[in-house]
């Protein structure tokens, strides 16, 4: 190391610096203090190194690097040949570079040849870089390890940071939506904070964790959505409640350089026992080596606007009551006409209650480098407020990363993360004190505005069950606060010149505690008696992971490379959930837990670690074919005490077949690859083993909350309802994928296709056994879930132009699951439970997941049985009545760049997938939906008559009233079939357009570099057959394994914004 | 390298090597949050109060809608109401009920041979409640191999079902009978319903001997001897009575009370409510359901097509959340001896019933009304009918209504002409709950409409 270095501030920074950096300042004092700085750069100093500049300089040159059409080239790196002076290019390709006299310019960037420029008396070039010949596209693999895309044997797709920050997603898996096939992301995206669930390639396990592996910079990170409540609660708390974060949420988009997907088991084997959901490798921004860079800010401001995009259509005709009679001690809007009820009428519901929401993000980013250390600073913050009132999310990010050459042979660097989410939200779902089911259940002669009664303090509603939606959105609220710190440090070591050895140490800690309201007068609380109740919670969860990982590389022959790898890893994770109640408040607005008559608490703790051994082989040859031979070893807590260990295999080809072809105009590149591999699902500590667990017994028929301990002072405990025989093997996916990559007519077209077999095995059930044998279920090793499908991606550069760029760009994927056996003599298991007359079920050879229920009964024909008095017949048992996956997904998009100005849609296809809106069907039985205003007439349900009436297998010619047909034949009323809230879910949506504009500064004396201003809008278009609300829904969120659940979801919205970006 | 270099990786690598090395503590692989033992108090504690559960929740709203005590008017309770008894409806209630006889199996266990007579004695006859139950609503049952660690447990007659029932209490009577020092613990008030006292356990069982007993009123087994030697051991007074405990307390609340407050989907039905009015003197329909609303009386709804706006739960049942339940009575005993000897035709059955009728005024109205107008019956007008008529109006609440009328055919209701089954008729039982079908290979489907063996 002999370049001259100083630390340099940019002047015009320089109280900014000084604030953004106050903190370190003790730092930077002790290490000025050294006599040689010039040598003891130590990773300390590096956070303070904001900028370097080579000296003696004699001329100042800008220009511009550009691809053979004269796009920009972004981060180009630019270097004086014969010397260490470089610099990078901007994200434009816009650079600025002292030089000596009579300089040659060295230009390169990955995936483009290296070129040679003489400087001569030039003082503003434009660099125009050729395509490099083969892809030489590097993507972050498994244990983020960097490789050549060429060479990998299974399908891996990478998402950039840019397309993640355009998105304009709060949650970064939202944020993937449309643009990976075989992902499928379901959100309730209208509601701040939400979970977004990621599936890939489906679900694998039929009751255990479906969700991928997250990794952050080499650590995984915790992506769990979970819903505090107290071990007394004795059903499934995801059908009621908020709509929960999914952790990943903290995480902010404006700190990610690219999101690798590894879809299947092949891709993701080296994560072992968890690999086998697949796995999300985010890699996080970071400084950019190079000399003479200057230290480059960027920061973004941006404001968004929401609206509801869709709701249910209800009648504004008859009032509260039944029969035509008006009442006020119903639920129902089976009473007169407005006309004739003499009451004053409200219909503008939706009007009165929803109001607009805003989102601020504001993001700030300072990175640095030399030729030996890099840093990056980014603090973000993004406040948003819900369409439902009282509701918000507000998120602030602090990220620091950086990274220091000690020694030639010595790397060491360290990244760490402070997050800070906080939310309140609002009851949904299935609960009385939910916003959706009450307002949406409202008639028209109710004023939703008028939510207390000023003489009691106390709430007023239209039906005493359940709550004003006003009353419990701004007194029922639910607040959580999350903070979080998730980071690493790592060194790379050269032992010698291919023999590497790297380890990395990081840590996830989150601390979330919750408090949920039940202000006295709602019917939200447990007992439903307005007396008023306080929920408080606290989950800590910290995961650590190490990795070692020793790299060799080596040429058997001049033709055959031969990459080794071996590693350790150890995860090991606790997390730790405590939660109170207090209920019956003693005296009007004071939420504390002393303040209540009744308390309870309970709290649950678990600990797991998984050590593992993983080894790497990869053959390549003559750069045409690439062989890779992995396997992993692991052990884990989960599997009991000298419990099992389990290895998992893989093996991949990659042969680049048009490195055989002469060159062409035609073909450009093209790769055929294959891989076979075995990993781990969801080994959920403490399920191996043989025993007997003991528990507080809950006991409820399902009606009431039923009864549990201390009862009457006493302490009680039962056997467990689930029986844990030992004896088991770890769950595990077996996964063959098949794929081609090309690149047509010189690389303007690529496509890439996949076929993919996954078959899970083994899996960890909780089976349901005969209730008679005294438990409800068993753990057991059984079933298989076969994954099937196609994924496609494509992209074409349709104008390549100096002015003009276009291109378009999708994907397409199918993924069709198959139940192929659950247990001995078991046909159908419950996934998740869900409602008496409606649940999700795995049934041998049928899809994943599909709604089971009561159905009508149907002739050869499929049409509906009917009785001599026209009335439908229903099945008497349960039946599969409709499955929920998608058919297909695809997402269509275009970017188009004329003069600067660009823009980008995305479009996003959805075909198929059931959902069962539970919401119309109780607001048909209740008289509330827009059809159910057609009552002054009876209906002859579309049917033939059953045999054992009086003219069997005949047309149905008898008239029913109108309240049968819409309770009970649309509705979920009287003796009802679950089949008539079943609707499809496709959907075809606008999910973002975004016009913008960039203003580029390139004189070196600006100090401004660039400006963009963008308009955002997202899902402004969406057209679905779908009844209730926007279908990209979820009852259940990201913790959930249902689909395809609506009961009184909160709504969607569509959004407006505008972004404004300055990079300095 | 430097040997400086060499020491640093070294160091590194044994940091490394303490990292690996931890040994690993229990909480990894036996979870910290659940114990893998319990003990007498808390297994009989669970035992007793989810059996007490059983026989308020929904088996006995069911019954009780089946036999038109209640109208069913909202959810689930409107297709009980229609006669649709869906098979998913059951897990609940009979998972639960197989739950507590594990608990019962587990204190057993743990209880020792001859250790702990008496709480084997009260765990015997709880088991014996809930096997009952079992056996009144579904008939055949497993019950052999049930709770054994068999996957897929055979189905038993009813009828050997009962007998295990007597075998079962005859066994807790004598358990019951060791002196205290015999007992290394002696229960106290983790027995929620007797809290520890032996004596009234004792009268219970005998009690119990006599219900199920009386179960076999069609049968050629059908003992009346038996059932009335053992009603004169049995519950002799009010104070006598087995009763479900409850409190104020989140985890004791009364199940009658709970649904009232969180679902009212039950109302009081036309029928009985108009049967009770017959006899304006009657004052226990004021106890059965609220009247305040109604001007001091009680409407009940139609049962074949439903109102909303009627009474609902009174003060017998559900007045609060501490609201005790009947279990085991001594009106219900009262009414068992009665229609014994209304069977034999002997000349004492109408002062029983009369006796019958006063004990259930007496209870149900807490000692307000002592039901000595309305208990006028003679000799001449006393027929099983009658007794089973007044025990309709009486046993409010109770499965035990729902049983009587099923083997007795009284009293004369008037099915719901819109009832789903064939021929409107009531349903004769509950079906074969969903996953007991879908996870016993040997679990059969009677059709809802076919008599159970003791009503054939």
């Amino acid at each position: 190391m002999d370049c001259c270095l100083k630390v340099y501030t940019v002047l015009n920074f320089e109280n900014l610096t000084k604030i953004l950096f106050s903190q370190f300042s003790v730092s930077l004092q002790l290490h000025l203090k050294q006599k040689n700085m010039r040598k003891n750069l130590s990773l300390l100093t590096v956070l303070l190194l904001f900028s370097v500049i080579a000296w003696s300089q004699t001329k100042t040159v800008t220009g511009r690097v550009t691809d053979e059409s004269g796009g920009p080239v972004p981060f180009a790196t630019i270097t004086v040949k014969g010397t260490s002076t470089g610099v990078a290019a901007d994200q434009s390709g816009n650079f600025s570079i002292t030089v000596p006299a009579k300089a040659i310019l060295s230009i390169s960037a990955v995936g483009f040849e290296e070129q040679e420029v003489a400087v001569g008396n030039q003082t503003n070039i434009t660099v125009s870089l050729k395509a490099a010949s083969a892809l030489q596209e590097v993507v972050v693999t498994a244990l983020g390890i960097r490789k050549e895309k060429k060479r990998l044997g299974y399908s891996i797709t990478e998402v950039s940071g840019d397309d993640i920050e355009k998105s304009k997603e709060t949650n970064v898996i939202e944020a993937l939506a449309a643009k990976v096939p075989g992902a499928q992301i379901t959100s309730s995206g209208g509601t701040p904070g939400a979970s977004s669930k990621i599936l890939l390639r489906g679900n694998s396990t039929f009751t255990g964790n479906n969700s991928p592996l997250m990794v952050v910079d080499g650590i995984p990170v915790d992506n769990s959505t979970s819903q505090p409540i107290g071990a007394d609660y004795p059903f499934n708390v995801n059908l009621s409640g908020v709509n929960e974060s999914n952790r990943g949420i903290d995480i902010n988009p404006a700190d990610i350089e690219s999101i690798s997907v590894l879809k299947g088991p092949a891709a993701a084997s080296l994560y072992g026992a968890r690999g086998g959901n697949g796995a999300i490798i985010i890699t996080t921004k970071k400084g950019r080596y190079g000399t003479g860079r200057k230290l480059g800010i960027t920061a973004s401001s941006s404001v968004e606007l929401s609206k509801v995009n869709k709701l249910p259509e209800y009648q504004k005709e008859y009032v509260q009551g039944n029969g035509g009679v008006y009442s006020s001690g119903t639920p129902n809007s089976w009473g007169p006409k407005k006309e004739n009820a003499g009451l004053p009428i409200y219909d503008d519901k939706y009007g009165q209650f929803f109001q607009t929401g805003t989102n601020y993000t504001n993001n700030i980013a300072i990175d640095g480098g030399s030729e030996t250390s890099i840093f990056r600073l980014g603090i973000g913050n993004s406040q948003n407020k819900g369409i439902i009132p009282n509701s918000k999310f507000n998120r602030t990010n602090i990220s620091f990363s950086g990274e220091t050459k000690l020694k030639n042979w010595l790397t060491v660097g360290a990244s760490a993360n402070y997050v800070n989410s906080d939310g309140r939200r609002v009851q949904n779902g299935s609960t009385t004190g939910g916003v959706m089911l009450t307002l949406l259940r409202t008639p028209i002669n109710y004023n939703v505005d008028d939510y207390i009664d000023p003489l009691t303090g106390r709430q007023t509603q239209y039906y005493s069950v359940y709550d004003n939606p006003k009353f419990t959105a701004y007194r029922n609220p639910y607040t959580d606060n999350t903070n979080r710190l998730y980071g690493n440090v790592y060194t790379t070591i050269s032992v010698l010149k291919d023999l590497s050895i790297d380890w990395r140490v990081g840590v996830d800690y989150y601390n979330t505690d919750s408090k949920q309201i039940y202000d006295l007068s709602s019917t939200g609380n447990d007992a439903a008696d307005g007396t008023g109740q306080l929920n408080l919670s606290n989950n800590a969860n910290r995961q650590i992971s190490s990795n070692l990982n020793v790299k060799y590389k080596t040429f058997i022959t001049k033709n055959l490379e031969v990459n080794i790898l071996g590693g350790y890893n150890l995860w090991d994770n606790q997390s730790k959930f405590y939660f109170q109640r207090g209920s019956q408040f003693l005296v009007p607005n004071l939420y504390n837990l002393g303040n209540t008559a009744n308390l309870y608490g309970s709290n649950t703790e678990i600990y797991e670690q998984t050590n593992g051994l993983y080894g790497e082989i990869g053959f390549n040859y003559n750069a045409f074919l690439n062989l890779t031979v992995a396997g992993r070893n692991d052990w884990t807590t989960a599997f009991g005490r000298g419990g099992t260990s389990v290895f998992y295999p893989k093996v991949d080809l990659a042969w680049i077949f048009s490195e055989h072809i002469p060159a062409n105009d035609i073909l450009s590149y093209g790769k055929l690859r294959m891989a076979y591999s075995d990993a781990g699902t969801g080994p959920d500590p403490y399920t191996y083993s043989k025993l007997t667990y003991f528990i507080k017994p809950f006991i409820t028929d399902g009606a009431t909350n039923g009864n549990s301990f201390p009862y009457l002072g006493q302490g009680g405990f039962a056997p467990s309802n689930v029986q844990y025989p030992g004896g088991l093997i770890p769950a595990h996916v077996t996964g063959k994928e098949i794929g081609l990559e090309l690149r047509l007519l010189k690389n303007r077209v690529f496509i890439e296709a996949t076929y993919y077999n996954q078959i899970s095995k083994d899996n960890i059930l909780t089976k349901p056994v005969a209730p008679s044998t005294g438990y409800q279920y068993e753990i057991a090793n059984s079933g298989e879930v076969e994954n099937k499908g196609y994924e496609l991606a494509w992209g074409f550069d349709v104008v390549k132009g100096k002015n003009v760029q276009w291109s378009i760009g999708g994907n397409w994927s199918k993924n069709m699951s198959k139940v192929l056996s659950l247990a001995d003599g078991v046909t159908e298991i419950p996934v998740e439970s869900g409602f008496s007359e409606i649940g999700a079920y795995a049934i041998v050879g049928q899809p994943y997941g599909v709604f089971y229920g009561s159905a009508w009964e149907r002739n050869a024909e499929g049409k509906i049985l009917v009785l001599d008095d026209g009335r439908a017949v229903k099945k008497e048992v349960q039946v599969g009545i409709g499955n929920p996956n998608p058919d297909w997904l695809m997402g269509i998009s275009s970017n188009l760049n004329f003069r600067g100005v660009a823009l980008s849609v995305l479009f996003d296809i959805r075909r198929g997938g059931k959902i069962w809106n539970g919401t119309w069907a109780r607001l048909q039985r209740i008289g509330v939906t827009d059809e159910s205003v057609n009552r002054e007439q009876e209906y002859v349900i579309d049917g033939v008559y059953a045999d054992g009436t009086a003219k069997p297998g005949e047309k149905n010619t008898s008239p029913v009233s109108a309240v049968y047909y819409f309770q009970t034949f649309k509705g979920d009323g009287g003796n009802y079939a679950a089949e008539n809230a079943i609707q499809d879910g496709s959907w075809f949506r606008l999910r973002t357009v975004s016009l913008g504009y960039r203003f580029n500064f390139t004189k070196a004396s600006s100090v401004i570099n660039y400006l963009d201003i963008a308009f955002t809008g997202r899902n402004l278009w969406l057209n679905t057959k779908y009844t209730g609300v926007d279908p990209e829904t979820s009852l259940t969120g990201g913790g959930s394994n249902l689909g395809g659940w609506d009961y009184f979801n909160n709504p969607g919205v569509k959004n407006y914004g505008v972004t404004l970006k300055v990079g300095l | 390298m430097k040997y400086a270099e060499i020491k640093g990786i070294s160091l590194i690598s044994i940091l490394f090597i303490l990292l690996i090395g931890c040994k690993k503590d229990d909480k990894y692989f036996v979870s910290p949050n659940d114990p893998t033992s319990a003990t007498l108090p808390t297994l009989l504690a669970a035992l007793e109060v989810s059996t007490i559960n059983s026989y308020e929740g929904d088996l006995a709203r069911t019954a009780g809608m089946l036999v038109q005590h209640g109208v069913g008017v909202e959810g689930q309770a409107t297709q009980v109401n229609g006669y649709t008894l869906s098979e998913n409806s059951f897990d609940n209630q009979w998972s639960q009920i197989y739950q507590a006889i594990n608990s019962g199996d587990q204190l057993l266990a743990i209880s020792g041979g001859d250790e702990n007579p008496r709480y084997r004695g009260i765990t015997k006859i709880v088991m014996a409640m809930n096997w009952g139950l079992l056996t009144d609503l579904w008939g055949d049952i497993p019950y052999t191999e049930a709770v054994a660690g068999i996957k897929f447990p055979k189905y038993d007659s009813q009828e050997s079902v009962l007998a295990g029932i007597q075998t079962l209490l005859s066994e807790g009577i004598t358990d019951l009978a060791s002196a205290a020092d015999q007992n290394a613990f002696l229960p106290g008030a983790d027995d929620i319903i007797f809290g520890g006292d032996v004596e009234l356990w004792s009268k219970t069982a005998w009690t119990l001997k006599a219900r199920y007993l009386n179960r076999l009123s069609n049968k050629s087994d059908y003992n009346p001897t038996d059932i009335l030697d053992a009603l004169s051991k049995g519950i002799a007074s009010q104070d006598d009575d087995c009763m479900g405990k409850h409190g104020d307390g989140d985890n004791d609340h009364n199940q009658w009370y709970d649904f009232l407050n969180e679902r009212a989907y039950v109302t009081a039905s036309a029928p009985f409510v108009d049967s009770l009015l017959l006899r304006p003197a009657d004052t226990r329909i004021f106890y059965y359901f609220d009247s305040s609303g109604f001007g001091n009386t009680v409407v009940g709804s139609p049962v074949a097509v439903p109102e909303v706006d009627v009474s609902y739960w009174g003060s017998y049942l559900a007045a609060g959340a501490n609201t005790p339940t009947p279990l085991v009575t001594y009106f219900e005993a009262l009414f068992i001896k009665a229609e014994v000897l209304a069977r034999q035709g002997s000349a004492n059955a109408a002062d029983v019933l009369n006796d019958a009728i006063k004990a259930s005024c007496k209870k149900v109205t807490a000692g307000a009304y002592d039901g000595s107008s309305i208990a006028t019956y003679t000799t001449a007008n006393t027929t099983v009918s009658r007794v089973m008529y007044e025990k309709w109006l009486a046993m409010f609440g109770q499965v035990e209504v729902y049983t009587d009328y099923r083997r007795t055919g009284y009293p004369n209701l008037t099915p719901n002409p819109l009832g789903a089954t064939s021929g409107h008729i009531i349903p004769k039982r509950f079906p074969t709950p969903l996953t007991e079908r879908t996870t016993n290979t040997n679990a059969p489907t009677p059709a809802i409409t076919d008599p159970v063996w003791w009503a054939q």
